[in-house]
């Protein structure tokens, strides 16, 4: 007898050709993505992109019009939340307000029949990994929001599930403590290798957390990569409007390799090879610095106005009648005034043409 | 001098607090006094102080009997109301289809048509379907007259119970009648113990309605009562009229304590 042929491992999480349709409106079309087992995938977008539907597909509180849902290989289409095994935190705590913190993160394991013993042994383990051994006694009103949205987290993660699914978890934080618990949400996550799916429309967050970003554009997914390809090589304009600051330029082909002439006949050195005849480039505010002698990339440009930043200056500029946004360090920005020229220049690696 | 003033209209609200509530506590006032008199008659002031009419009230069985046909009512309406009416107002506040609105109002009819009308109509039907007067038309009518209540009151339970609560415990492999029993159930005692205590007092002292229904044999208290009225001023009436005041005063004692009155009306 020979041995069967090893199971290639299935990605925890696999939407397959999803749609979804809200009477005419179309909420996602023809979404496909796999989210492999302990990553921390984010899904981003503006709101109305279709990333909260999808959270709750894989979560099973909504079912798609057409196409399949997988988790851990099996088709769960059909499956009603509590059969899949998933685990979910949303924008606020959600805790049962009649249970204590330890109830509260006991509740699942009950559901699925864990002894008793047991049970106590796993609520104390995580308890003390999100570091609140001291308060399994206490009600969900005499936590903190972030106490609270911690004990969201044990609550989910407690169970072991296939994917941990977290829906803006730290919007209803304030500024200081929403980056403190987003650093603390990927040190667990890594820690417990829990495969995570994270729907935000907060882009630095996203950037921050995610091993994966899939930016999302109605209903579509516009781009799937790490944080720093998202950033650095946007696939297309709205990725490259929607993730950080860009300027867009409209450029034609100018007929050789990695070339292209923008307004008033510049010619631009690119960093990958024009697809079409006509198009933009991507320019990131801060990759446009001052020229220092010559080179390819040479932009002459007027000051229109300065925003000071701090350690950063933000510098509106004019190529004719092209406005362009850059980022000095205000240093360099030192004795600039308005209306006075400017030499810049711009690595080709750092210009992009989108179609 | 201001304080003068102040004092002067706090005085005068505290005599017109006074007059309010006399108002509204003097009838029980004169029957807790007549029930306290020793005259054979119906009277008041009262010119002296017995409990005869207690003891002759609880060795009268028509309304010994009446008494524990009116609980027995109460309990079997107020049940009936909870469990039928507790879904149907998850459903109304949860699903606020436009189909579910005439049932909305449906629901909440009976407590603007006027209780004799309903009687009637109740009687008519009661004939009708062959169940005629007695326990089973009466729990009938009481059921139509105590389910708006549950589901007024139960309806704006669920309108501030949170519904991703319900989701989370989804998320934490909990089925529907777990997500009912240990979520759901448990966040709106409150409201629940409300309910019944509406149900039960808006059943345990109806006439208008029961009048009605009643089979000549068994009445409610309240018919007997008003029936025994009709013939004879016997004191009696009044000690039983206390009892009453006073279970109805606890329950009520009770809402206050529970839950938030003020919200709930």
């Amino acid at each position: 007898m020979r041995d069967p042929a090893p199971i290639p491992q299935s990605p925890a999480v696999a939407l397959s050709a999803v749609s979804k349709n809200y009477g005419e409106v179309a909420a996602l079309e023809l979404l496909s993505l796999d989210v492999p087992c302990g990553e921390l995938v984010c899904l981003l977008g503006p709101s109305g992109c279709g990333k909260t539907t999808t959270l709750r597909l894989i979560a099973g509180f909504t079912s798609p019009t057409r196409g399949r849902v997988f988790i851990e290989g099996a088709d769960v289409t059909a499956k009603p939340p509590h059969l899949r095994n998933i685990g979910m935190v949303f924008q606020h705590p959600a805790l049962f307000p009649h249970l204590s913190v330890f109830d509260n993160v006991e509740f699942g394991m009950r559901n699925i029949g864990v002894a008793k013993p047991e049970r106590r042994k796993r609520v104390d383990a995580m308890l003390a990994t999100v570091r609140l051994a001291d308060l399994g006694a206490r009600y969900p009103r005499e936590l903190s929001g972030g106490q609270q949205q911690r004990v969201a987290l044990a609550r989910a993660l407690v169970l072991r599930p296939a994917v941990l699914l977290l829906d803006e978890p730290f919007s209803s934080l304030d500024a200081q403590l929403r980056i403190h618990m987003r650093e603390e949400v990927r040190a667990l996550v890594h820690q417990l290798n829990a495969t995570t799916v994270l729907v935000t429309h907060d882009q630095e967050e996203a950037l921050a957390i995610a091993d994966r970003v899939v930016v999302m554009n109605k209903g579509r997914i516009e781009q799937i990569g790490a944080p720093s390809d998202i950033y650095d090589v946007p696939q297309s304009r709205f990725v490259a409007g929607f993730i950080g600051r860009c300027n867009l330029l409209p450029c034609k082909s100018a007929g050789a390799a990695r070339t292209v002439t923008i307004e008033g006949g510049h010619l631009l050195s690119i960093a990958n090879d024009p697809a079409g005849d006509k198009g933009v480039v991507a320019i990131r505010p801060e990759h446009l610095v001052l020229a220092n002698g010559q080179s390819p990339n040479n932009l002459r440009v007027e000051v229109l106005q300065f925003t000071y930043l701090g350690s950063r200056t933000h510098l509106h500029v004019a190529l004719q009648n092209l406005k362009m946004l850059i980022d000095l360090p205000s240093a360099e920005a030192k004795g600039l005034s308005i209306g006075q020229p400017l030499e810049l220049s711009v690595d080709p690696a750092f210009v992009r043409f989108l179609p | 001098m201001p304080w003068q003033n102040s004092r002067l209209s706090l005085l005068g609200w505290a005599l017109f607090q006074l007059a309010a509530y006399s108002v509204l506590a003097l009838p029980s006032l004169v029957i807790i006094g007549a029930s306290l008199n020793p005259a054979s008659t119906f009277s008041f002031p009262p010119r002296g102080l017995t409990l005869a009419w207690y003891v002759k009230a609880m060795e009268t069985p028509a309304f010994t009997d009446s008494f524990l046909l009116s609980v027995e009512l109460a309990c079997l309406a107020t049940a009936l109301s909870l469990l039928t009416g507790t879904p149907a107002a998850y459903a109304l506040q949860r699903y606020r289809l436009p189909a579910l609105q005439p049932l909305h109002s449906l629901l909440l009819s009976p407590i603007v048509i006027p209780a004799i009308v309903l009687g009637i109509g109740l009687l008519m039907f009661a004939n009708l379907i062959g169940i005629g007067q007695g326990l089973a038309a009466l729990l009938l009518g009481h059921f139509v007259l105590t389910l708006p209540y549950v589901v007024r009151t139960l309806i704006s339970s669920f309108s501030l119970f949170d519904v991703v609560l319900e989701e989370a415990a989804q998320s934490l492999r909990a089925s529907r009648p777990v997500v009912w029993f240990r979520v759901i159930l448990p966040n709106i005692i409150p409201g629940l113990l409300s309910a019944a205590i509406f149900a039960f007092v808006t059943s345990f002292g109806n006439v208008a309605l029961s009048i009605f229904l009643v089979s000549g044999s068994a009445a409610t208290l309240p018919v007997q009562m008003f029936a025994a009225v009709e013939h004879s001023s016997d004191p009696t009436l009044a000690a039983v009229a206390t009892l009453v005041i006073l279970v109805t005063g606890a329950i009520v004692l009770c809402i206050d304590r529970l839950a938030n009155l003020q919200r709930l009306i």
